[in-house]
């Protein structure tokens, strides 16, 4: 009996930390998806960019990828915690609720990092016709 | 108490490891960069290189460790994982708007040099 208490009370409310662990897994592993997927398709961009210098632009790729990785799980982590769940309902409400969020904040910093690689691409292309006129 | 200690101990492991590798993989790509700023003058690019990488360790370190101090007393597993992301996430989002911020100067640079040489 005693030991049915004092469990609950170090964990203070499993189905919320079960509710965390089965969140960090999903929200960590969708980072790792987006990018793998976005930052092995815009090497051609930053070939682009730097003009088929391939040093600099994998370099650059591989920062910007760093940088990525960093900023998204920054934000997975920030909007982890929640208020305390008493059922499996509630659970799941909470969990897609949080998933679905970082999911579509993912889908939007996915596109502002494409808008990032067209500008980039279109200055590069400015600077280079610039000393030719 | 003794769980906000060990709670503390983790962030300090977690986040001073992060600032490691990061300053590593920082070091090794920025080489190029440095190596097309200074055309490919090697005695300048080391040690430029080294300067730097010690800037941004003492830099990212002494915000970890401003940002160490206990605030509040964690008792349970759910706090501490609370308290840990919070601490963690904020961190996180510093250290990488630094990144984009030293990425962004090294491409400003860059690219000025690679015009003045065209002109010349």
């Amino acid at each position: 009996m005693e030991n049915q208490i004092v469990v609950p009370e170090i964990i203070d409310n499993t189905l919320t930390v079960t509710m965390y662990l089965i969140y960090l897994p999903i929200a960590l592993g969708m980072t790792f998806l987006v990018a793998r997927i976005l930052f092995k398709n815009s090497k051609i961009f930053m070939l682009d960019i730097f003009h088929g210098r391939t040093d600099i632009a994998f370099a650059t790729n591989r920062l910007f990828e760093i940088g990525f990785y960093l900023l998204n799980i920054g934000a997975a982590l920030l909007i982890l915690s929640t208020y305390r769940i008493d059922d499996y309902q509630q659970m799941i409400e909470v969990l897609s609720y949080k998933i679905g969020g970082f999911s579509i904040y993912l889908g939007v910093i996915l596109f502002l990092n494409l808008l990032l690689f067209f500008r980039g691409r279109r200055k590069s292309n400015q600077n280079i016709q610039q000393p030719v006129r | 108490m003794k769980t906000t200690y060990i709670v503390n101990l983790l962030y300090l492991l977690i986040a001073v490891n992060t600032t490691y590798f990061l300053g590593k993989t920082l070091n090794k790509h920025g080489e190029h960069f440095l190596r097309a700023i200074f055309h490919e003058r090697m005695e300048i690019v080391l040690p430029v290189n080294k300067i730097l990488l010690i800037g941004f360790y003492l830099v990212n370190i002494g915000l970890i460790l401003m940002f160490h101090s206990a605030q509040l007393e964690v008792n349970t597993l759910r706090q501490s994982l609370e308290y840990l992301s919070i601490k963690i996430g904020i961190t996180y989002l510093v250290i990488a708007a630094m990144h984009f911020l030293n990425i962004f100067v090294f491409i400003l640079i860059e690219s000025n040099i690679t015009k003045q040489t065209s002109k010349q």
